[in-house]
């Protein structure tokens, strides 16, 4: 009777961790730094789980720390959306982002990207499941496609537009909040056809890979950028962006600038991202607050 | 089976059932109980991912329900198998690829829960598990065989800590007790006993403690008191204890294995032994008393019970003899038979018994005046005499009194044997042993029914005759002489007396006994008697002295045929059991009126002559010579002479000390008379005072010594020494009228002597003819002071009489009996009776004639401790007294403190 209670309280000891871990997942993460002088906030667009960001990032801080003298504090945001919000009202100092992001976060807060990754260019892939007997977008029409979120940059935003201009079809779109969901929803048949990129396809088992084939891939644009506010002192800003591309240098600095990822980091500037702006994505954006 | 193993068996059964109950009942109920709580938890666990599934579900975000999945899956999946969940279109949403075939367990240990997603009153798909109950199951049961791995090893260790306890607790006492009850069985004492705990092996302990002591105590009890020897069933002694030894005089190694025929006496015959045997291997008790040898050869008597010690089947495995030594008892029976029969022929009965009043010995005349015999009444009380004439009261009465005063006198009425009433006067005495306690009853009587008519006759026999050969005694012969003497005178002719002496008739006594030699007597005086003719007498004078007394002789040799053929009669040989006995005689003659006109005369010549006769070689007679016999005569006194020696006063008294020879007390000192004669010396009283026997003359010398006593008393007294003196009175003197008168006179010259210190000693107490007088006499005399003592006690043949009747403070044993006592057992066997005699009437008793150390040391040991004789001092004159009182000391041997 005793090892039965003992082995019920074990039970619900894990049950709560496991609904405590849970919960916590889905919240945002307070990143230490240090008070004293001036903290430069660093905001990083949630694509990844919070505690798998802060894996991430914080060893980065504490190297641009050391290089600069500086302190930053990583920032984080529940959602896209939220960070959106943030981005625009320039509550970050620092801010890696999407290059869409870039695109609106520079009209409306002016923040100007300092690095960004010039090994390989984004683009958005739609897959369908490999037994489909759909080869071209045209055939969608009608049906329900997955996208991790309405605003997501290549999957979703310049998929979408240029489903609807260059294939002029229509479709039920299907926002399953992250490039797994979707390709999850396709491989599940719950869509006949989901927006991602190549790099989170790449990043599929094996087995999900291979039971997913690429109809289309958008036109490429340059990467995520590192951007700073004009607020924060160009000297400032030309030592982080110093510091960076001084990481790039070493086989260290590189191994932790690949998990961002960016295979091989260098100098960014506006103009890299004036394509994007022409497109006209806006038509296709979502605002925050709405779905 | 030890009984540590039957202790622990209990809780080994109770170890198996516990095990077999949990595992049979115990664990199956368990498992269930778990199994119900398992799937209950289960389905909670899955309650609580309901709702992420659900929302996950909603949102499309199969990414997120994958991950809460897999780590449900990750987390769970030891118990949690086959974790599905299908979309509301019944497709498969988790896991990704279809579930070809389930796990490979058991599907009895498999739960199948189906839990289905609502949302909205809307099924958004269901999720369904297999539990694998078999992990858990496992686990429970693991969970169970620790508890009973546990209760296995608390169950061991208190069996363990059980035994420990029930070896210190019950098992090493209980082995100790074993132990010493193992040694008691074998007679050992000495065993170790556990120590008595406050529990019930404790009062086992202490039970088996006391039963132990009093085990030994009473074997030792036994052993102190009585003699212990333990045979098998061959009869061979296995074990003795240590009074056997000491009693035996053998070694324990000499005796066990051996039977007990060699401390056999041989004095018992063959059936003896035949009879006990029998008894005691039939499983009999034997009581008996017999006689055994010790190693120095000494015999000695047991009472004996032989108790035998039957096996299951009732045969004797063993015996034990408890024999008590009674030696003592038997010497003292010997004792009183003895003392019985040295009053074996006074006109009174006597009965001696024990201490609890069981007839032990009865003399002859017991057996004339009641009837019964001796055999009738050994072991029986007294009480058979009872004639209910008396109340209880009376005989309790008399007890009583005899009991604290120590002797009871009375005319009681008993019934004889055929049932007549008779009146006798009874003195019944306690003896009282060396401490006080009464050991015998002497109950001395005489029948006075018919006192005047009855025993007339027998008073006159036994006035003029002897008992044992029925002649007549010297007063007889004195009277037959001197109507012979008459009667010759008369007729103008001759008789002869002839003194007979049988010749070595002490060598029969000696080597037969004194039985053998009465019977000797007996026959030989009757053939002797039978050789006379009519008108003669034959008496007999002393023990084998006779005289023959032979009237009217015509012719003075005529004697001669006579005694020839009474020498022929008593040289017969005589068969007396079986023994052919042959003695002689020596005769001396004298011949009235030839060799003397008077009797006596006539007896000192014949006498004499009977000595000439031994002297010639005995078995012949020898006929008095007056020529030889002048230079004897010339010492021969009369009366005259001893009156003008008295006038002349050449007496002397000479003084022989009394003394008490245990305490080493000089008690007194006896006045014997010495003649101081002008020519002949210093003359023994023997060698005159019979010459003055009841002649006045006596009278006047008895005074005169008397007289002389007191003189020397007052003498003594002046120099500070007070020792009491004892004269000799003639019986003659004691009887005259004015007896008591003189002696007043006598004190009263006196008046500074204490009468206390003069004893009078009554000579021949056979020649006292009114005992009331004499009584009252001795009476009036006491009264005046002085004591009475009877000298040569025992040899006069009425002295019980007088022991009882008369009131002598002291007895005086005589000192015939006293010299040979040494040699002669009858004679020792005399002093001893006259001592117990003595004792049971409360007299003193002295011992005179003790001639040496030994005599002193017997007489000691017999309980007569005042002597006088040769071997303490011989008579001296009254100058001597006070330098040897001052040198006196006891003998070393008489006083062992």
């Amino acid at each position: 009777v005793i090892i039965n209670k003992n082995r019920e309280n074990n039970i619900i000891k894990q049950l709560k961790v496991f609904i405590i871990f849970l919960a916590f997942s889905s919240m945002s993460t307070v990143i230490n730094a240090k008070q004293t002088d001036k903290v430069y906030t660093v905001g990083v667009v949630p694509q990844f789980e919070t505690r798998k960001l802060f894996n991430i990032w914080h060893p980065i801080l504490e190297f641009l720390e050391n290089k600069t003298g500086y302190k930053f504090k990583l920032s984080g945001a529940p959602s896209i959306s939220a960070f959106e919000q943030e981005l625009i009202k320039g509550k970050f100092d620092f801010a890696y982002m999407n290059p869409y992001h870039l695109v609106i976060a520079n009209e409306q807060a002016g923040y100007i990207p300092l690095v960004r990754d010039h090994g390989r260019m984004l683009y958005g892939v739609l897959v369908v499941k490999k037994d489909s007997n759909i080869i071209d977008p045209a055939q969608l029409n009608g049906k329900t496609l997955a996208f991790p979120a309405p605003n997501a940059l290549g999957a979703s935003l310049q998929m979408r537009q240029e489903l609807h201009d260059n294939f002029g079809i229509e479709f039920t779109s299907s926002y399953v909040k992250t490039h797994d969901s979707v390709y999850l929803n396709v491989l599940l048949n719950q869509a006949s056809a989901g927006g991602g990129v190549q790099k989170t396809l790449n990043s599929q088992k094996n087995e999900y890979k291979e039971m997913l084939r690429v109809i289309y891939k958008t036109k490429e644009v340059a990467p995520h950028p590192f951007a700073a506010l004009p607020e924060v002192p160009v000297e400032v800003r030309e030592r982080v962006r110093e510091a960076l591309l001084e990481m790039g240098q070493s086989t260290e600095g590189q191994k932790l600038l690949l998990n961002i990822p960016m295979k091989k980091i260098d100098s960014a500037s506006i103009n890299d991202y004036l394509p994007l702006k022409a497109m006209g994505l806006e038509r296709f954006y979502v605002s925050s607050g709405s779905k | 089976v030890n009984i540590n193993v039957k202790i622990a068996l209990p809780s080994l059964i109770g170890l198996v059932l516990t095990i077999l109950s949990i595992q049979l009942l115990w664990q199956p109920l368990q498992l269930e109980k778990s199994k119900i709580s398992f799937e209950a938890h289960t389905n909670e666990l899955i309650t609580l991912v309901d709702s992420p599934i659900t929302l996950y579900l909603l949102e499309n975000d199969l990414s997120s329900l994958y991950s809460v999945l897999d780590q449900l899956e990750g987390n769970y999946g030891n118990y949690l198998k086959n974790i599905t969940l299908y979309g509301n279109n019944g497709a498969q949403l988790y896991p990704f690829l279809k579930r070809n075939s389930k796990v490979a367990i058991d599907d009895s240990e498999l739960i199948h829960i189906i839990h289905p997603i609502y949302f909205k009153g809307k099924t958004l798909g269901r999720l369904e598990v297999d539990i694998d109950w078999e992990q858990e199951k496992l686990i429970v049961v693991g969970d169970i065989q620790s508890v009973v791995n546990i209760i296995i090893l608390l169950m061991l260790m208190s069996l363990l800590i059980g035994t420990i306890s029930q070896y210190q607790i019950i098992y090493k006492p209980l082995k100790k007790l074993k132990g010493a009850a193992r040694n008691i069985a074998h007679g050992n004492f000495k065993a170790e006993l556990p120590l008595a705990n406050n529990d019930e092996i404790g009062d086992l302990t202490n039970s088996f403690h006391k039963m132990m002591l009093e085990l030994e105590f009473e074997k030792n009890a036994v052993n102190h008191h009585t003699i212990v020897s333990i045979t098998d069933n061959n009869g061979l002694i296995t074990s003795v204890n240590n009074k056997f030894l000491a009693i035996s005089g053998y070694t324990r190694a000499e005796l066990i294995g051996k039977s007990h025929g060699m401390i056999k006496s041989g004095i018992h015959h063959l059936e003896f032994y035949n009879d006990m045997w029998a008894t005691i291997t039939q499983g009999n008790v034997w009581h008996g008393e017999f006689c055994n040898r010790k190693k120095t050869g000494e015999l000695y008597w047991v009472n004996s019970t032989i108790v035998p010690f039957l096996d299951k089947d009732g045969i004797p495995e063993r015996y034990m003899s408890i024999r008590t030594d009674m030696s003592e008892h038997k010497k003292n029976e010997e004792k009183l038979k003895l003392a019985a029969t040295v009053f074996t022929h006074t006109r009174e009965g006597i009965i001696i018994t024990d201490a609890t009043g069981s007839i032990m010995e009865v003399n002859d005349h017991f057996t004339e005046i009641t009837g019964y015999s001796r055999e009738d009444v050994i072991g029986q009380s007294p009480r058979v005499l009872q004639s209910d004439r008396q109340p209880p009261e009376f005989y309790a009465e008399m007890w009583k009194t005899t009991q604290t005063k120590g002797y009871w006198i009375g005319t009681i009425l008993n019934s004889r044997k055929n049932g007549e009433v008779y009146a006798e006067n009874l003195t019944l005495s306690a003896v009282k042993d060396a401490i006080g306690n009464i050991s015998h009853y002497v109950a001395l009587f005489s029948d006075i029914t018919n006192l005047n008519n009855i025993h007339q006759s027998e008073l006159k026999q036994m006035a003029h005759y002897d008992a044992l050969t029925k002649l007549p005694n010297r007063v007889l012969l004195a009277d037959r002489l001197n109507q012979a003497m008459v009667q010759s005178q008369r007729r103008h002719c001759s008789l002869a007396v002839a003194f007979l002496d049988l010749d070595d008739f002490k060598v029969v006594n000696d080597t037969y006994g004194h039985a053998v030699g009465d019977e000797l007597l007996m026959i030989v005086s009757k053939r002797m008697k039978d050789a006379l003719r009519d008108g003669d007498t034959l008496a007999r004078i002393g023990g084998d002295e006779f005289v023959v007394v032979l009237p009217d002789l015509i012719n003075l040799n005529d004697y001669q045929s006579v005694l020839e053929r009474v020498l022929l009669a008593a040289s017969k040989a005589i068969k007396i059991n079986g023994s052919i006995l042959q003695v002689s005689a020596s005769i001396g003659v004298s011949t009235y009126p030839q060799d003397g006109t008077e009797a006596d005369i006539l007896m000192r010549h014949a006498d004499q002559a009977m000595y000439q006769a031994k002297h010639m070689g005995k078995n012949c007679y020898h006929l008095f010579d007056i020529t030889h016999d002048d230079a004897i005569n010339i010492q021969q006194e009369n009366c005259d002479n001893i009156s003008a020696a008295f006038d002349r006063r050449e007496f002397i008294l000479y003084y022989q000390p009394k003394v008490n020879m245990a305490t080493g007390e000089i008690v007194g000192a006896e006045a014997l008379i010495r003649w101081q004669h002008p020519e002949r010396g210093l003359v023994p009283p023997l060698d005159f005072l019979p010459i003055i026997e009841n002649h006045a003359i006596s009278l006047d010398i008895g005074e005169w010594v008397i007289d002389t006593a007191l003189k020397q008393l007052s003498h003594w007294q002046n120099i500070g020494i007070i020792l009491p003196i004892s004269v000799n009175i003639s019986a003659y003197q004691l009887q005259q009228a004015d007896f008591v008168e003189r002696l007043t006179v006598l004190l009263a010259a006196h008046p500074e002597v204490s009468p206390s210190n003069l004893e009078l000693e009554i000579l021949e107490t056979s020649a006292l003819n009114d005992v009331i007088q004499v009584s009252a006499t001795m009476q009036a005399c006491i009264a005046l002071g002085v004591h009475f003592s009877f000298d040569d006690f025992g040899t006069g043949y009425s002295s019980l009489t007088y022991l009882r009747r008369l009131p002598a403070r002291l007895i005086k044993i005589d000192q015939s009996f006293v010299r040979d006592m040494l040699d002669d057992e009858d004679d020792l066997a005399i002093i001893a009776g006259v001592v117990s005699l003595a004792k049971a009437f409360q007299r003193d008793v002295i011992a005179e004639g003790v001639e040496t150390i030994e005599h002193g040391t017997a007489l000691l040991a017999l309980g007569c401790e005042l002597a006088q004789g040769y071997g303490i001092a011989k008579p001296m004159h009254a100058d001597d007294i006070p330098v040897w009182i001052s040198g006196w000391k006891p003998d070393v041997s008489w006083n062992p403190e």
